[in-house]
């Protein structure tokens, strides 16, 4: 480095990082840690002890197989963090990831949690506050109720002024529990009481707020990352219309829908949202963008998504090393000019599910798996041939990520790598991703949330 | 909010595997720092303590499942980690805590059942009557050198009747049968010996059975 000879190699970050999640995700953070220099140590459930993708790593067991006795276990995670003399924790996504009490809980016990501060997380958990930060900043919103319901009348008189179709929704909500629909005036009672009454049973809390109904939108959403000392950028955003059951399937970057106008607004507006609630750390902003071309804000999810690997594949940046530079308290490497957006990316993702039978989730033992490899693909997994897919958890196989300069170029790639797939005594959702790339409407982009282009086929 | 954990530890119960060779293995229900684990050779009963689980700073009472009992197995030789002397030794879920050997408590345990039966009350637990030392000291069966035994096997006895000697600091005194009083208690009034069980001139304590009785019909 200088004409003394090279500086000795900078510290690594941390020692040691507890990765508190299975699967394809502690893959993932085992190999920004491995270019880091950290030794992760992998939480693992006695399920998947002795997993294929633990191999060679060192494991503590935390517990059961379900994930209540273990990946959802906050004490036994952290005090497996500190006696295996972990100094960092990144949960990953899903389980803790977004639960402020386990992020308080590391801090406490001088475990530095990787994510963002549990103040923010805590304030963008709820939907109301976050609603009122994000408008503070100037991003739009879906029309509703300005903040909590006091009564059926306040219910009936927002509805009249936004306009019907309205959704009741739970503030402390998820999942889809805790919704109701009115689409005129008479039916806003009913619905009210009956999203109550559920929101009362499932989450404890009979808080409802209300929005328009924005129905065939498309769901898009901002990829941002901040470190502590107030610098925000924005990776761009990620296009995830295409669910079942408010379940990804594909998710790509860029929308090919979105208006030029509408991209740089919104991103620029996310960005100072972001830095407004002293976010640290990566986050994602999800937005719906209407049918008269307006991004309006959903929710803010305090964590890295499954679908972070489109963004890295345009960008080149490395989501999860930078989650860990930020926790140990240094400055973003980049500026937002550095960040050089090329091309499309394309996400499929592969569960272990039987189409055939309704999308029924398949664990079971893998006899031979093959996954393609080519220039322009990248492929995260945690499956070999003969792993057990056990049935405790979600049915993710395998991520499958393909880049090209253009939509089609990258779609077919897609298509060639998922018929080189090889997944055999399980079933697997390639059927539906082929279904979809090859279909008219996903290439004319003629589809919304409401439906899934190309299946089930004709 | 949760009772004072000093005072009020909570409990954890250890998870039980039966290995192939007859042993238990009690393993650790979750991760957390163990101590105080018992030594190589003591017994381990069901639901009795088996040391202390650290979690985040909480002491956890650890005990031994309500089917587990025998007794400590030494450490293997080759899992120095495993060593009784670490002061606290981090675990996770379904680590070793400790190996026990229930083949051994059976016999300790069949030892003290047949010693409790011998040393419980006058009609103790298998229905055998027994008379009883009273204090310390040395039984004789005899009234002096060479003149015959007071009781012999099928002796017929009463209540107040001589049945030995005991001496206490030189100090000779008469036993006397006392079916139903202090010493007799459950022995019936009138009896027969059955079986004498210590030798003449014979160190007895207090409370040691001396030789064993029948009700006899009148």
């Amino acid at each position: 480095m200088t004409a003394r000879g090279s500086l000795p190699a900078a510290p690594p970050l941390f020692r040691r990082l507890m990765v508190g999640n299975r699967g394809e995700v502690a893959v993932r953070i085992s190999r920004a840690c491995d270019a880091l220099g950290i030794t992760p140590v992998l939480a693992v459930s006695a399920a998947d002890r002795g997993a294929a993708y633990t191999q060679g790593r060192e494991t503590v067991c935390l517990g059961g197989p379900r994930s209540t006795q273990s990946y959802l276990d906050m004490r036994a995670i952290v005090q497996a963090a500190r006696q295996s003399e972990c100094s960092a924790l990144h949960p990953g996504w899903g389980f803790l990831s977004e639960n402020p009490v386990f992020a308080a809980l590391c801090e406490a016990h001088g475990v530095t949690f990787i994510g963002p501060p549990a103040h923010a997380m805590h304030r963008m958990g709820k939907k109301t506050p976050a609603k009122a930060a994000m408008r503070a900043a100037g991003l739009q919103l879906i029309p509703g109720s300005d903040g909590i319901l006091t009564s059926v009348e306040e219910a009936q008189a927002v509805a009249d002024r936004v306009g019907y179709p309205v959704l009741l929704k739970a503030e402390s909500g998820g999942g889809g529990r805790g919704m109701r629909i009115a689409r005129g005036p008479d039916e806003v009672a009913g619905a009210y009481a009956d999203a109550q009454a559920e929101a009362s049973a499932a989450f404890a809390d009979g808080r409802l707020y209300l929005e328009r109904l924005i129905e065939g939108g498309r769901h898009i959403e901002i990829q941002i990352l901040a470190d502590r000392y107030g610098h925000v950028i924005h990776l761009g955003e990620r296009d995830c219309t295409v669910q079942r059951n408010h379940q990804k399937l594909i998710e790509e970057s860029p929308s090919p829908v979105l208006p030029e106008l509408e991209r740089s607004r919104t991103l620029a507006a996310a960005v100072r949202a972001a830095a407004s609630i002293g976010y640290v750390g990566a986050g994602t902003m999800e937005f719906l963008l209407d049918q008269g071309g307006t991004l309006r804000f959903m929710e803010m999810n305090t964590r890295l998504q499954v679908e972070h690997c489109v963004s890295e594949q345009r960008s080149g940046v490395d989501l999860v090393i930078e989650q860990i530079r930020v926790a140990a308290g240094h400055r973003l490497s980049l500026r937002q000019e550095d960040i050089v957006l090329r091309g499309h990316a394309i996400e499929c993702r592969i569960n272990a599910e039987d189409t055939t039978q309704n999308f029924r989730p398949a664990p079971g033992r893998i006899t031979r798996w093959h996954a393609p490899a080519s220039e322009h693909l990248r492929v995260d997994t945690h499956v070999q041939s003969g792993y057990e897919v056990p049935p405790h958890y979600d049915s993710l196989l395998c991520k499958l990520i393909a880049s090209g300069d253009t939509r089609d170029q990258a779609i077919e790639r897609m298509i060639a790598a998922l018929t080189d797939l090889v997944c055999e005594g399980v079933p697997t959702t390639v059927p539906v991703h082929l279904a979809i790339l090859r279909s008219p409407a996903f290439r004319d982009h003629h589809y919304d949330t409401r439906s899934i282009p190309g299946w089930p086929p004709a | 909010m949760t009772p004072d954990s000093r005072l009020h530890p909570p409990t954890l119960t250890a998870r039980l595997v039966r290995l192939p060779n007859g042993q238990l293995r009690l393993e650790s229900p979750t991760v957390g720092l163990y101590r105080e684990a018992p030594r190589p050779g003591s017994l381990v009963t069901p639901d009795s303590p088996i040391g202390q689980l650290e979690i985040l700073g909480v002491l956890h009472h650890l005990l031994a499942p309500s089917e587990a009992a025998g007794v400590v197995l030494p450490a293997p030789p080759d899992t120095p980690h495993l060593a009784h002397h670490l002061a606290r030794r981090p675990v996770a879920h379904g680590d070793l805590l400790v190996a026990l050997d229930p083949e051994a408590a059976t016999a300790t345990a069949a030892a003290l059942t047949s010693t409790s039966a011998v040393a419980g009350t006058s009609s103790g637990q298998t229905g055998k009557l027994v008379f009883r030392a009273p204090t310390a000291g040395r039984f004789y069966t005899r009234p002096g050198p060479g003149k015959p035994a007071l009781i012999a096997p099928g002796t017929e006895l009463r209540t107040g009747q001589a049945v030995g000697l005991i001496e206490v600091m030189k100090t000779f005194s008469r036993l006397h049968y006392n079916g139903g009083e202090r010493g007799g208690e459950g022995l019936p009034a009138q009896a027969r010996v059955k079986a004498i069980l210590v030798k003449d001139e014979t160190d007895v304590a207090a409370g040691d059975p001396l030789f064993e009785v029948e009700a006899s019909a009148d």
